[in-house]
C-alpha cells in the first residue's frame, strides 16, 4: 500500500462535508486506538461507512476487526480517537447508548432461546404487555412486521426457534436487531456457522436492507461473499487499515494481499531431507464432525504447522490426536501405539496437549507449583504423599529454564498470560513428553514471551521431539515450523514445505487453493513427494 | 490456608489488574469473577475491609462467646460447658470435614444424613443381637464406606449431577434404614462398651473430641500433602484441566465420596452411642449444620475456599450458639434461625461474586 493511495482514499467525507455537496457519512472513524495491556488491538484506524451501503470488513484473526466493531457497538471504550455519527461526535459508553444511536450489533453467536417461539425471540426484552401479561396477538403482529423484512414472512411465528434451520436462525437474529430500528447493522461473520449452500439466502435480504437505507458492516473471512456483497471493502491487518477498495476494484487476489501477512517473510527453518526415526503421528483418511478425510504424517524432529480459518477444523484435528475427541472413521497412530482413547492414555504415552486459550488448562486458585506438577505428580511423590522438596526443586529449575517470572507459591491466575503459558508448557516438560500438540500456543501473549515460546518449540524439535502446532497466523507458522498444512473446511487443501513463505499460506487459507507459489495444492502430488 | 490477599498485596501491577475485557481474558474464553482487589489497599476503609475479611468471622465468634459469658458468667465460660460444646459439636465436625472433601472436588453430597441413619440402624441392630461393640462398629463403618463408594461411582459416571444423584440416594438410604428398623422403631443400645464410645473420657476430655480431632487432622493432611488430595483440589478448581493432565477422574471422585461415607458412618456411631439408641429422627437433624459449618468456614481467615480449619471453626460456632441459647433457655428453633441468618450475612459480605 503506497502513501499516495492512502492519501487519495482518505479524502472521503471530510472534503465532501467541507464543500457541502454531499451529506456526511453515517459513521466516521477518526484515528481510533485501543490497546489491551501491552497488546495494541486497534492502531489509529480511520474510515467511514456511507448511508445505505454495505461495507465489507476483512482481516485475519487478531487484525482488530472485532475490537473496532465492539467499540462501535459500545461494548469497548476506545483509548483515543473519535466516532462521528452524521458528522457529529458521539460517545458510545455502553451497548444501550449505541443502540439508541441507531447502531445494532449482530454477534456471530446466535444467542437464541431455542424453546421459545420465533415471535418471543424477536421481541425478547420488549414484550408488548398489559398489567404484566404478555399480549400474544400484538406480539405476533409486531413479530410478523419484522419477519417480512428478512423474507421470513411465510414462517409461523409460534414455531420454536430451535426448530429453525441455521440460515433461518441467522435471519431471525438479523430481524431481532431490526426490532430496535437501527440505521447501521454490524454483522459479525453471519455466514461462518452456515452450510455453504444456504448462505445464498442471506444476500437478497442484506441487499434489500441496504436499498431501504440501512448501512451494513459485513465481517467475513469468505472473500467470495465479500466481493459479491460489498459496495466497498476495508481491509485490516495488525490493528491498521491496509486498504479501502471500491466495489468495481475489488478482486480476491487484491484482498488476499491486503489481509495477508508481512510480505516477503520467509521461514528460516529447513527440514532435513530424509526423515529420521519412527513416525510419531500417522493419520489416514481421518473423519470427524468437521474433519473430512485428512491424512498426514509427523516425524520426530519436525514442527508441523496447521493453519486455516476459524472453524476450519484445526482444533478438532488436534483434539483427536490428543485423545480428547474420538474420530468417526479412518485410522490414526500416535507414537506407535494406535490412537489414544483418553487424555489419560495420551498423557501416559508421552503426548503433551495444550488447548487453545489457557482457560481450559489452568487450575485457578492453585499455586504455580501445583499447576506445573499436576501431570507428573507421581514422580514427585512417594507412598501417596507429595514431596514438597522434590516439587520445589523441579519447579525452580523449570522457572529458570523457561524464565518464568513470579513466585512459585502464588496463584497461577495472578501471572501474566505469557508466564501462564510457560507454566503449562512446563507441566508437560516434567512428564517427559515426546509428542507436543499445541493449539494457538502464543495467542494473546506479548511479543517477548512469544519469542521465548517459539525458541522453546524449536528446541523441542532439535532434541528429536515431534511437534504439531495450530496457528491462525501464517507468520507464526512460517517462523517456527518446518512443514505446514492448510486446512479449509475440514480437509487439507495445501501443504507447504520449508522454506515456508507467508503469501501462499494466506492464499490457501482464504481461497482454498494457492494462487501460485510453492504450494503443492494437489494431494496426489504431495503423496508422491512423501518419502 | 491460602494467602491470596498477601500475595495480591505484593504482586506486580499486571497481575493485580486482571480485569474483564483484557485481551488475555478474552482468549481465555470465559469470564471469571475478579477475585482480587484491584489495587493494594491504602485508604483506611480498604485496610479495615481487608482486616475484617480476614478476621471478621473469628472476631464475631469471640464477641458471641463474650456476650454469652457476660450474661451467664456462672455457667457459660466454664470448662464443663466448653467441654460439652465440643462434645456436642463433634458429629457436626466429623460430617463437616467429610463434606469439605466433596465440596473441594467440586461436587455436592446430600446423601450423608441418610447414610448416617443407615449406619446407625445397622450398628445398633448388630450391637443388640451380638451384644458386642467392636464388630458392629466395624460393620457400620464398612456400610458407610460402601454408601460413599456407590454415590461416588454414580457421580463419576457423569450421567447426572451429584446434587440430584445424592438426593435420590438419600431417599434410598433413609428407606433402607426404616426397613431395617421395622418401619422406624426406636432401638435402644444395651452394650455398655458401645455406650462408652461416646461417653468415655481420657485426660478429662470426652472420646468424641478425639475422634473429631483425629478425623479433622487426617483430612487436613490428606488434602494438603497427598497426591489424592491434590487431585481432589485440582478437579474442584478446573475439571477439564485436570482431565487433560491425565488424572484419573473417576477414582478421585469415588475417593472423595468414600471419605464422606466414612465420616457419615463415624457420625452415626457417635450419635447412637451418645443417645443410647437409634431413633428415626436421627437423619433429618444432620442435614443443615454441616453445610452451614463448611460454607461459614470459607470466610474464616479470608480463605474463600472450602478448608478443614474453617469447617471446624464453623462447627464450633454452631455449637457455641446452640449451647448459649440453650443455657439462656431459648427454644431450639431460634438457634436454627440465627444460624441461617448468620450464614446468609457471612456469604453476602464475602468478596467473591458469581458471574451471570
Amino acid at each position: 500500500m503506497s502513501g499516495n493511495e492512502l492519501a487519495s482514499e482518505r479524502r472521503g467525507s471530510a472534503d465532501a462535508e467541507a464543500d457541502g455537496s454531499a451529506p456526511p457519512p453515517l459513521v466516521e472513524f477518526v484515528d481510533i486506538r485501543k490497546a489491551f495491556a501491552s497488546v495494541v488491538a486497534v492502531d489509529g484506524v480511520s474510515f467511514d461507512i456511507p448511508c445505505g451501503q454495505i461495507v465489507g470488513l476483512v482481516g485475519a484473526n487478531g487484525a482488530g476487526k472485532s475490537t473496532l466493531m465492539n467499540i462501535l457497538a459500545g461494548v469497548i471504550t476506545p483509548d483515543g480517537g473519535q466516532i462521528l455519527l452524521h458528522g457529529r461526535e458521539v460517545h458510545l459508553r455502553n451497548p444501550r447508548t449505541a443502540l439508541h444511536a441507531g447502531i445494532a450489533f449482530v454477534p456471530q453467536e446466535l444467542n437464541l432461546v431455542p424453546d421459545m417461539s420465533v415471535a418471543e425471540n424477536l421481541l425478547l426484552g420488549q414484550f408488548p404487555s398489559r398489567a404484566g401479561v404478555v399480549r400474544g396477538g400484538s406480539l405476533r403482529e409486531r413479530a410478523r412486521e419484522l419477519m417480512v423484512r428478512v423474507s421470513l414472512e411465510k414462517m409461523d411465528p409460534n414455531r420454536p426457534a430451535g426448530a429453525l434451520s441455521p440460515v433461518e436462525q441467522r435471519l431471525l437474529t438479523i430481524a431481532r436487531a431490526l426490532a430496535h430500528d437501527p440505521q447501521l447493522l454490524i454483522l459479525d461473520e453471519p455466514s461462518a456457522t452456515l452450510p455453504a449452500d444456504t448462505v445464498e439466502h442471506l444476500f437478497p435480504v442484506l441487499t434489500a436492507l441496504a436499498n431501504s437505507g440501512h448501512s451494513l458492516v459485513y465481517i467475513s473471512h469468505r472473500l467470495q461473499e465479500i466481493k459479491r456483497l460489498s459496495d466497498r471493502v476495508v481491509a485490516m491487518r495488525d490493528g491498521r487499515v491496509t486498504g479501502r477498495v471500491e466495489r468495481d476494484a475489488v478482486t480476491i487476489e487484491g484482498m488476499v494481499e491486503l489481509v495477508g501477512g508481512q510480505p516477503g517473510r520467509r521461514g528460516t527453518s529447513t527440514l532435513s531431507s530424509r526423515r529420521k526415526g519412527k513416525v510419531a503421528v500417522a493419520a489416514r483418511d481421518l473423519h470427524g464432525s468437521r474433519i473430512r478425510g485428512v491424512s498426514f504424517e509427523v516425524y520426530p524432529g519436525e514442527i508441523v504447522g496447521l493453519t486455516g480459518l476459524q472453524g476450519s477444523g484445526r482444533s478438532e484435528l488436534l483434539r483427536m490426536i490428543a485423545g480428547v475427541q474420538h474420530y468417526a472413521h479412518g485410522s490414526l497412530d500416535v507414537l506407535g501405539g494406535g490412537p489414544c482413547r483418553s487424555p489419560r492414555e495420551a498423557a501416559r504415552r508421552g503426548v503433551a496437549y495444550i488447548t487453545e486459550g489457557r482457560g481450559p488448562m489452568l487450575l485457578r486458585g492453585m499455586s504455580v507449583t501445583e499447576n506445573a506438577t499436576v501431570a507428573a505428580l507421581h514422580s514427585f511423590s512417594g507412598r501417596g504423599f507429595t514431596s514438597g522438596r522434590k516439587e520445589r526443586s523441579a519447579v525452580g529449575r523449570l522457572a529458570q529454564q523457561l524464565s518464568i517470572k513470579g513466585d512459585p507459591n502464588q496463584p497461577i491466575q495472578t501471572l501474566s498470560g505469557g508466564n501462564q503459558q510457560k507454566v503449562l508448557i512446563g507441566r508437560w516438560m516434567l512428564t517427559g513428553a515426546s509428542l507436543w500438540i499445541l493449539d494457538e500456543p502464543t495467542a494473546g501473549i506479548d511479543v517477548h514471551a512469544r519469542e521465548e515460546i517459539h525458541r522453546l518449540i524449536r528446541d523441542f524439535a532439535d532434541r528429536g521431539l515431534a511437534v504439531i502446532m495450530a496457528s491462525a497466523e501464517p507468520e507464526e507458522i512460517v517462523s517456527v515450523c518446518t512443514h505446514a498444512f492448510v486446512i479449509v473446511e475440514g480437509a487439507i487443501s495445501a501443504e507447504c514445505t520449508a522454506p515456508l513463505a507467508v503469501e501462499p499460506l494466506v492464499a490457501a487459507c482464504y481461497v482454498g487453493h494457492d494462487l501460485g507459489g510453492q504450494v503443492d495444492a494437489d494431494r496426489s502430488l504431495r503423496d508422491g513427494m512423501a518419502p | 490456608m491460602s494467602d491470596l490477599e498477601n500475595i495480591v498485596g505484593i504482586s506486580e501491577p499486571r497481575a493485580a489488574k486482571g480485569s474483564a475485557g483484557s485481551g488475555e481474558q478474552a482468549t481465555g474464553g470465559q469470564i471469571e469473577p475478579t477475585r482480587f482487589h484491584a489495587t493494594v489497599p491504602t485508604s483506611r476503609g480498604a485496610v479495615l475491609r481487608r482486616f475484617l475479611g480476614r478476621y471478621g468471622t473469628l472476631i464475631g465468634f469471640a464477641i458471641m462467646f463474650g456476650a454469652f459469658s457476660a450474661v451467664r458468667p456462672d455457667v457459660f465460660p466454664t470448662w464443663v460447658s466448653i467441654r460439652s460444646i465440643i462434645d456436642l459439636a463433634a458429629p457436626v465436625i466429623v460430617l463437616a470435614v467429610g463434606l469439605t472433601v466433596v465440596l473441594n472436588a467440586g461436587e455436592f453430597d446430600l446423601a450423608f444424613p441418610g447414610a448416617a441413619a443407615l449406619v446407625s440402624v445397622v450398628t445398633v441392630q448388630a450391637s443388640a443381637s451380638l451384644n458386642q461393640w467392636a464388630v458392629p462398629i466395624l460393620v457400620g463403618l464398612v456400610v458407610g464406606v460402601v454408601t460413599g463408594l456407590i454415590g461416588g461411582a454414580l457421580v463419576a459416571m457423569r450421567r447426572a449431577g451429584s446434587f440430584i444423584v445424592t438426593i435420590a440416594l438419600s431417599a434410598v438410604w433413609t428407606a433402607l434404614s426404616f426397613s431395617l428398623s421395622h418401619g422406624g422403631l426406636t432401638i435402644p443400645v444395651h452394650n455398655e462398651t458401645y455406650l462408652n464410645v461416646a461417653f468415655g473420657r481420657a485426660l478429662g476430655i470426652p472420646f468424641t473430641v478425639y475422634y473429631a480431632a483425629a478425623l479433622a487432622l487426617a483430612i487436613y493432611a490428606m488434602l494438603r500433602w497427598t497426591v489424592f488430595g491434590r487431585y481432589v483440589r485440582a478437579i474442584g478448581s478446573n475439571p477439564t484441566a485436570t482431565r487433560l493432565s491425565g488424572v484419573n477422574m473417576s477414582i478421585t471422585r469415588v475417593g472423595a465420596f468414600t471419605v464422606m461415607g466414612f465420616c457419615a458412618a463415624a457420625a452415626g456411631v457417635i450419635i447412637t452411642s451418645r443417645a443410647g439408641q437409634y431413633s428415626p429422627q436421627l437423619g433429618g437433624g444432620l442435614f443443615i449444620p454441616p453445610f452451614v459449618a463448611v460454607f461459614f468456614g470459607t470466610s474464616v481467615l479470608g480463605a474463600r475456599t472450602f478448608n478443614v480449619f474453617g469447617s471446624v471453626v464453623g462447627a464450633l460456632f454452631i455449637g457455641v450458639l446452640q449451647s448459649g441459647l440453650n443455657i439462656l433457655g431459648a427454644s431450639g428453633w431460634l438457634g436454627d434461625g440465627i444460624i441461617g441468618v448468620t450464614l446468609i450475612v457471612t456469604l453476602m459480605l464475602g468478596t467473591g461474586r458469581k458471574a451471570d
